[in-house]
């Protein structure tokens, strides 16, 4: 029996909010000034997600993704400093306190992290760290939502998690997270530790979860191949700051940025394989050594003197920010 | 029974075998059970080839390795490197031999390398071991291999937290070759990394390898990661070798069932 059967999907929309996006992030900035002082580390970043959409993020490791993905849950550590605005359902994320708060995360945001094995709790069973989450109310029982994520067998809810495979502890993990029925799943990473052809499972799994159950999906990646799959938008991050957004399809064929077109590059070569593979030189630089204006300028080949002035985003469904961006017969930046 | 010499990297020795395995099963031990890890699995590298391994997680793929590489004691078959049957030697001599003459490169380097070390110390710690050089040589040689992995001379004295982890694998690449190596095994060397970061690695492994005579064998779940760097591949399922042909042959015309599915589930941009 699939969850849909059994269950009516809902729309809430309490709070009226100005829009119907189940997620709306606007100029988000983030700082860590005991470590990293004056830097925003997450800079400006706005965006929307309604039900039924995704959204992936993406960019190299240290670009701000996860921290984003923890914004969004109003998950960050009591030591960031927080500006900007994070409307879930029409409210504002950051001025629940207490019960409330946890509510909203608990039952409307659920997320999945790429380490299944340090997200579930060695020494409990499945069925008993399901069956805690199912006590604070769930539509499902457990077993019918392992079947949903295509666990079937029954003695997945006796198993502890080292006696699962990668791909099984994903299932759980997914599992969990719509356990209570989100509007909002956050899935970071969720199958950069499988096998390709376990990641391919998970995948077509959160595509039929998504189309069945109807949740606004923000998915964080690296790979852009995987994202060209699942997703239908795409936020590029580069340095904490978006610099490029829109439809997936038209920024896998039309890249503007030289930084998504770095990326692109990056992943075609390696599906074709041979020669010399295209690169993006160099490496994110920690927070604290991000250069002024354009953050990526350092490692761009398009860079000139006017990238010391930070480039404004765009308005409007293709959003950019470079001040030299790549016509479409460029093809990318080399 | 091929007799092989035990000269080093001699030019007329173009096809000895660096390492060959033969007839290998080896068993794991788990509340009374066992699993059979490797069930009678043959394979040989030979001087200056680049072998793959390919297959999921549980195959055997890593197990095959760390079998080649003396870790593992079979239960049943043979492995001789250069010649010499690595399970009739003692473990210390059997060690000593492997590590001036065969290197590892992990998944992770963050979680391989000391991260309170200095990239320096990491790079220089094999010469240390294998009483290779003088103080002032090893110096020296440490700078050269930072440089012929393209990282900057002033990392030597950064400590291993401040890398990112591009810049990470490529100290484990130069702490790899700084014995000078017949062979390094590489399991899964990119898949902790960024698509666009692990291209840099890949162009710097065959970059190392045009310039010495040097073996590879590089485990990975990955055919591109496979097709790039290798010309042989061992296609691994269940402990077993189901395929095993050259990369360009198991790439364009898998024959294995199974073969078939890993190809399909590789990723690829969908515009």
């Amino acid at each position: 029996m699939t969850v849909s059967t059994r269950i009516q999907p809902h729309r809430v929309d309490d709070g009226g909010g100005a829009s119907t996006s189940t997620l709306a992030i606007s100029d988000l900035t983030v700082r860590f000034p005991k470590r990293y002082g004056d830097v925003a580390v997450l800079d400006g970043v706005g965006l929307s997600i309604g039900p039924g959409e995704s959204l992936a993020i993406v960019g190299e490791s240290g670009c701000g993704k996860s921290l984003l993905g923890l914004a969004a849950a109003n998950m960050l550590p009591p030591t960031a400093e927080v500006g900007g605005q994070i409307h879930f359902r029409g409210r504002d994320l950051y001025r629940l306190r207490g019960r409330e708060r946890r509510a909203v995360r608990g039952a409307g945001i659920g997320i999945v992290y790429q380490d299944a094995l340090t997200s579930l709790n060695p020494g409990m069973s499945i069925g008993a760290q399901l069956r805690q989450v199912f006590r604070l109310g769930s539509p499902y029982t457990p077993s019918d939502l392992l079947d949903a994520v295509g666990l079937p067998d029954a003695r997945i809810l006796k198993a502890k998690p080292y006696q699962l495979s990668g791909g099984q502890r994903q299932r759980v993990l997914i599992a969990l997270a719509l356990a209570r029925e989100p509007d909002l799943l956050i899935a970071d990473e969720p199958t950069t530790a499988l096998d390709v052809t376990v990641e391919a499972k998970i995948i077509e799994l959160l595509q039929r979860l998504q189309a069945e159950l109807d949740f606004a999906l923000l998915f964080i990646s690296h790979d852009l191949a995987i994202v060209s799959q699942l997703c239908h938008q795409v936020a590029v991050m580069y340095g904490g700051q978006l610099v490029e957004t829109g439809p997936t399809a038209e920024i896998l064929t039309n890249p503007r940025h030289p930084y998504t077109a770095g990326l692109l590059a990056a992943s075609s070569s390696l599906d074709e394989g041979h020669g010399t593979l295209a690169t993006i030189p160099g490496f994110v630089h920690p927070p604290t050594e991000f250069p002024s204006g354009c953050r990526f300028r350092d490692r761009c080949s398009h860079a000139q003197d006017d990238c010391a002035a930070r480039p404004v985003l765009t308005d409007g469904p293709r959003r950019l920010a470079c001040h030299h961006p790549l016509t479409s017969t460029d093809g990318g930046p080399r | 029974m091929t007799a092989v010499d035990l000269t080093h990297g001699l030019d007329e020795q173009a096809d000895a075998p660096i390492f060959e395995a033969r007839d290998l099963v080896v068993d794991y031990h788990s509340r009374g059970q066992v699993n059979r890890a490797l069930n009678h699995v043959s394979l040989s590298i030979a001087e200056g080839e680049a072998v793959g391994l390919i297959g999921e997680s549980g195959s055997g793929k890593t197990t095959l390795a760390r079998t080649l590489l003396g870790l593992i004691r079979p239960v049943h078959g043979q492995v001789t490197f250069r010649g010499q049957d690595l399970y009739a030697m003692k473990s210390i001599p059997r060690y000593r031999m492997l590590g001036r003459d065969a290197s590892l490169v992990f998944q992770d380097p963050r979680s391989s390398l000391n991260p309170r070390l200095t990239v320096g110390a990491v790079v220089r710690d094999p010469l240390t071991v294998q009483r290779i050089g003088t103080r002032a040589e090893r110096t020296d040689r440490v700078a050269a291999l930072l440089e012929s992995v393209g990282l900057p001379a002033q990392l030597v004295s950064r400590p291993v937290r401040a890398l990112s982890g591009g810049q990470l694998q490529r100290v484990a690449l130069a702490r790899a070759l700084a014995v000078e190596p017949g062979i390094i095994v590489a399991d899964e060397p990119t898949s902790a990394l960024d698509v666009s970061v692990q291209a840099q690695i890949l162009n710097l492994i065959q970059q190392v390898r045009a310039s010495r005579r040097l073996a590879l064998l590089v485990v990975s779940h990955d055919i591109r990661v496979i097709r790039y760097l290798t010309d042989r591949t061992a296609v691994m399922y269940n402990g077993e070798i189901v395929e095993l042909g050259s990369t360009a042959r198991i790439h364009d015309d898998p024959q294995h069932e199974y073969t078939r599915t890993l190809l399909a589930s590789v990723p690829s941009l969908k515009r």
